[in-house]
């Protein structure tokens, strides 16, 4: 059985048009790749 | 494919022939990003837009810069209608890519619809609005507003969602089913629309559940090929008396059903169109009606001007015949024939004459009138002497037709009568006599011993 309020957590507030710059801005756009760049300067700065 | 440092172009050697970098694990995470993509890709070609969703987003974490991987999940946040999502996701693409990319068309085509774009943006207001409905429990609100939304954007998978699960909340279990085959539509893989899907056939089986166990009861089901068929345990094979009877029994029922069912619909046709044919020729009927009415109003018209123009002949006759008869008694009077100008002039009706007409008509009158009124009294009074008492009467009737007030008329008029042994007429013209004279002339005297004689 659903449970309602359970369900409507998880519907989010929609984005509006006005908004798309800031979605940009608060985008997380780290990926592995950065992430692999970021270990391999470390280990370098260890050794 | 690119060397993350310094953007030479690589070669199947694990390191960079230009910078010397060891480029084996980038490689190897540009490979999984790709195959990430191409899964995405996969799936969306099928409308598993949720799948295509979760492996394009997670193709992005391994490698962000995946032009390809982050347009295509532009393009399947925006047929599930989240449009500022969408943009997003290309306006990054560009800016990672800003040559020869395809969100460059992608952009365009939604900003140029500025009337689109205004529209998608009060539907996401709305639905926002009606979240905060459903959150407060004003649940009728939010469907209501929902509704607006989807008429506005009917591709919102998060709107129709929502509503399905307000509708189930609010037992509308077919309206929920709707909503949700619109999301299976736009995105087969929807996981909440399908464990919604399934809450709804949970929630409908409740009374199927009951009418099946009702046919269990009663009845074998069975397969036949893709067909379930339900067949009463009751049915038996019959001996032939019985399919006799049973004939019998289906003729009888079958008449029954024909006149039960089918004849009062047949009369009920046959009334209709009998009706319906009655009304047709009321119609008909009222509108001949309203043309006779026309007609006579117009034939009465008519016949009113044609009175009135022969009215109007019958007038101008009148007068043109006035004229006549006025210049004829002008001539008869120039002639010095007073008497039949006279008789010309008792054709004229003074009325009809114009102003100058009755000036000449007066003057021939008064001359006419009075010649002859004294040539007919001496005519009569001659004739009177002379004992020829019935020519006497004729002219002097004559006289005091013409003028009543001519006392000598009168007088022999009055005596012409008592000669004729006409009481009743002499009496009259004595009466008048003795009115038009003063009591002591003799005249008046003698009158007034006649009346006194014959009272």
């Amino acid at each position: 059985m659903i449970n309602f309020e359970e369900e409507l957590k998880k519907f989010y507030p929609s984005l509006e048009v006005e908004q798309i710059e800031d979605n940009i801005h608060n985008k997380n756009l780290t990926d592995m790749v950065d992430l692999m760049e970021e270990m391999v300067k470390e280990t370098k700065e260890r050794h | 494919m690119k060397c993350n440092k310094c953007g030479a172009t690589l070669t199947d050697s694990s390191f960079c022939n230009n910078c010397g970098t060891n480029v084996k694990i980038y490689k190897k995470l540009i490979s999984t990003s790709n195959a990430l993509y191409n899964r995405g890709l996969e799936k969306a070609q099928v409308r598993d837009l949720s799948g295509a969703k979760d492996d394009l987003k997670n193709s992005l974490k391994v490698y962000k810069r995946n032009i390809p991987a982050r347009n295509l999940l532009g393009l399947v946040y925006f047929e599930m209608g989240d449009v500022v999502a969408a943009l997003s996701e290309w306006i990054v693409s560009k800016n990672y890519q800003p040559e020869d990319n395809i969100a460059d068309k992608y952009i365009e085509a939604v900003q140029n619809n500025a009337g689109k774009l205004d529209a998608y943006n009060i539907a996401l207001k709305k639905y926002n609005q009606a979240l905060l409905y459903a959150r407060t429990g004003s649940l009728d609100l939010a469907v209501i507003q929902l509704k607006k939304v989807l008429s506005i954007h009917d591709k919102f998978v998060s709107a129709h969602l929502l509503l399905a699960l307000v509708a189930i909340q609010t037992n509308q279990i077919e309206l929920a089913r709707k909503e949700l085959k619109k999301v299976l539509h736009i995105d087969r893989g929807n996981v909440m629309a399908l464990n919604y899907f399934k809450e709804t056939d949970l929630l409908r089986g409740k009374s199927a559940d009951k009418k099946s166990s009702r046919i269990s009861k009663d009845a074998v089901a069975y397969t036949s090929g893709n067909e379930t068929i339900i067949q009463p345990k009751s049915v038996s094979e019959g001996g032939g008396r019985n399919v006799v009877l049973d004939i019998l029994l289906g003729l009888v029922i079958g008449m029954a059903v024909c006149w039960f069912v089918f004849a009062p619909a047949k009369i009920q046709s046959a009334n209709n169109t009998a009706n319906q044919q009655v009304i047709e020729y009321s119609d008909q009927l009222e509108a001949k009606a309203a043309t006779i009415d026309s007609i006579t109003k117009e034939l009465e018209t008519a016949q009113a001007a044609a009175t009135k123009a022969e009215a109007q002949a019958a007038e101008v006759t009148a007068k043109a015949e006035g004229y006549d008869a006025l210049f004829e008694a002008q001539k008869l009077a120039q002639e010095e024939k007073y008497e039949e100008a006279a008789t010309a002039l008792a054709k004229v009706n003074a009325e009809n004459l114009a102003e100058t007409a009755k000036v000449i008509y007066d003057e021939i009158n008064t001359k006419v009138n009075g010649t002859v009124i004294e040539e007919l009294y001496k005519k009569g009074e001659e004739s009177f002497k002379a004992g020829k008492y019935e020519e006497a009467k004729a002219d002097l009737e004559k006289v005091v037709e013409l003028n009543p007030e001519h006392d000598y008329a009168q007088y022999y008029l009055a005596r012409s009568y008592e000669k004729l042994g006409d009481t009743a007429n002499a009496k009259i013209h004595y009466q008048k006599v003795v009115e038009l004279l003063p009591a002591t002339t003799q005249r008046a005297q003698t009158a007034q011993a006649y009346l006194n004689a014959n009272p």
